[in-house]
């Protein structure tokens, strides 16, 4: 993985083509900053976690 | 500030006394709150579908009951507004959406359904944030001040409790909207353990987090409510087939030895100052009460908590939605669209990851709870927004009314833990502040009996708007 690259709002855009869905136009910037401020965000919290944290999802066999 | 005793601002306990003992009849009441939704309802805009008639109708069926000594307990003949994302049979249940404005459910969900046969009457629908979906409830208006928002999304709720237009209402917490309008309307909410109370027929926000929960004027109408409310549902697999308390007789008002556990990081921080003098008083006032005050350190808690929050309801969100938003996105309000169309690009393993970290916000979570009985924080750390406000002030940064509303209740949410939020003060203009307790898993019992006991100690909880 790599920090060095840097988001831009096309890449948005073909994100949203990969997921099926047309961004609006006038969202883009705030979708982009929101993206890339939660990434960030979480990353930086595992970085703390302890290391053999599982995901917080509870499977019942039943 | 007034001290109405009307018979719009009795709590359901007081009226459940009055009602079993013939004192006054359901009609009596139901028309007395019908009598301050029409006084009142112009202003606030707190409910979108009344069902006055049929209120009436279901009002005259309790009184006949009661006559006949047919009694069913202390919900019966109590006048109850729903929020609007709960489903309601033969009642339109929009979820304060376009995208819904003619759903019809044939059914009520499991809450409402259970509040029915425990005698409660359904006064109608209130608003809520679409799809529950942000900290406010358009268009309705905070009681306490006209220009400021009831949060939300229970927003409806919290805001009709607060001026008299029902006894009790039903919320939804997913990150805190029971507990914020709880908060910034001077009334009481709790969003119960993760499992406690089934969510079927209530509309999603995110599977993991969504709460359902009761709002009243008083945390011993919570008891009243939550017993109700709670149980194992098998349409909802997330409900535990385990006993439910009588909450009520709990509540003895001793709390003499129990362990409080005083966060000392990240429940202070960027705190205004008023909610930090409230909440230190209501400190006081529970050590007064013999309750222990233990300094606690949260493990993890920092900046990055709320990262974590939204990084697992904005995908979970987007999912519920995909199908509807792929056809009719643009029917979405704006503010719904962009966090959904957020939410479809999240990578899985930013959720996934988001989904450990949640792991160990709960290990916190526990570790201080193992060494205490409850949590004490601010519930929020402001008062309410104005209307159309979009940010917070603080010292060296500026901070979203969602981020702001978000940050001290979400923790509760990912850990999936019961908490509290009841009044306890207010500001120099007036506008309440709220204290939130948080619990063990499935020990709502504690929390109730340490709010309970705080609200005998103090009257913040009586305290009602001017209107």
């Amino acid at each position: 993985m790599t920090n060095s690259i840097v988001l831009q709002e096309e890449d948005v855009i073909r994100a949203a083509k990969l997921a099926g869905i047309t961004l609006t136009p006038k969202f883009c910037p705030g979708i982009l900053a929101r993206l890339k401020e939660l990434r960030e965000g979480v990353l930086r919290f595992s970085e703390n976690a302890a290391e053999d944290a599982i995901p917080a999802v509870r499977f019942r066999a039943e | 500030m007034t001290t109405q005793t009307e018979l719009h601002y009795l709590t359901i306990a007081e009226a459940a006394r009055l009602l079993e003992r013939k004192t006054i009849s359901p009609v009596e009441l139901t028309q007395a709150v019908l009598d301050r939704i029409e006084e009142v309802d112009g202003r606030l805009k707190t409910y979108v579908t009344l069902l006055a008639t049929e209120a009436l109708s279901a009002a005259r069926r309790a009184e006949q009951d009661i006559q006949c000594g047919k009694y069913l307990g202390p919900l019966h003949g109590i006048p109850m507004a729903i929020k609007d994302l709960y489903d309601t049979a033969g009642v339109v249940t929009a979820s304060g959406s376009k995208i819904r404005s003619d759903y019809v459910p044939k059914s009520d969900s499991t809450v409402v359904r259970k509040l029915r046969e425990a005698g409660a009457i359904v006064l109608g629908k209130v608003t809520t944030h679409e799809f529950a979906f942000g900290f406010d409830a358009p268009p309705t208006r905070n009681p306490w001040n006209l220009d400021c928002t009831p949060s939300g999304s229970s927003g409806g709720s919290g805001s009709a409790l607060a001026a008299g237009l029902c006894l009790g209402a039903t919320g939804s917490d997913t990150g805190g909207s029971i507990r914020a309008p709880g908060a910034v309307n001077g009334i009481a909410g709790i969003k119960p353990t993760y499992g406690r109370v089934s969510k079927y027929g209530v509309a999603v926000l995110s599977w993991s987090l969504d709460h359902a929960g009761p709002m009243a004027r008083s945390t011993a109408d919570l008891a009243l409510m939550l017993r109700a409310m709670a149980g194992h549902d098998p349409n909802d697999p997330t409900t535990l087939d385990i006993p439910v308390p009588n909450y009520a007789a709990t509540l003895s008002g001793d709390i003499k030895g129990l362990k409080i556990g005083v966060p000392q990081n990240y429940f202070f921080d960027d705190v205004q100052p008023a909610v930090k003098n409230a909440v230190t008083a209501a400190i006081a006032t529970l050590k007064s009460l013999g309750g222990k005050i233990i300094e606690v350190n949260l493990r993890h808690f920092g900046d990055d908590v709320l990262p974590t929050f939204f990084s697992i309801v904005m995908p979970e969100a987007a999912t519920y939605h995909q199908k509807t938003f792929r056809e009719r996105g643009h029917e979405y309000g704006a503010d719904v669209q962009e966090l959904l169309e957020t939410g479809q690009l999240f990578l899985a393993t930013t959720y996934i990851t988001a989904q450990r970290n949640r792991s160990a916000i709960k290990a916190s979570l526990a570790a201080a709870l193992d060494m205490v009985d409850i949590l004490l924080t601010p519930t929020l750390p402001v008062t309410a927004a104005r209307v159309g406000q979009e940010n917070y002030q603080w010292k060296d940064r500026q901070e979203s009314v969602f981020a702001a509303c978000a940050r001290f209740l979400c923790p509760f949410n990912l850990a999936g833990l019961p908490a509290i939020s009841i009044p306890c003060g207010l500001s120099e203009d007036q506008m309440p502040i709220g204290l939130q307790l948080a619990g063990k898993p499935f020990d709502e019992a504690t929390v109730l009996r340490a709010a309970d006991a705080f609200e005998k100690a103090t009257d913040w909880h009586q305290r009602r708007p001017k209107l």
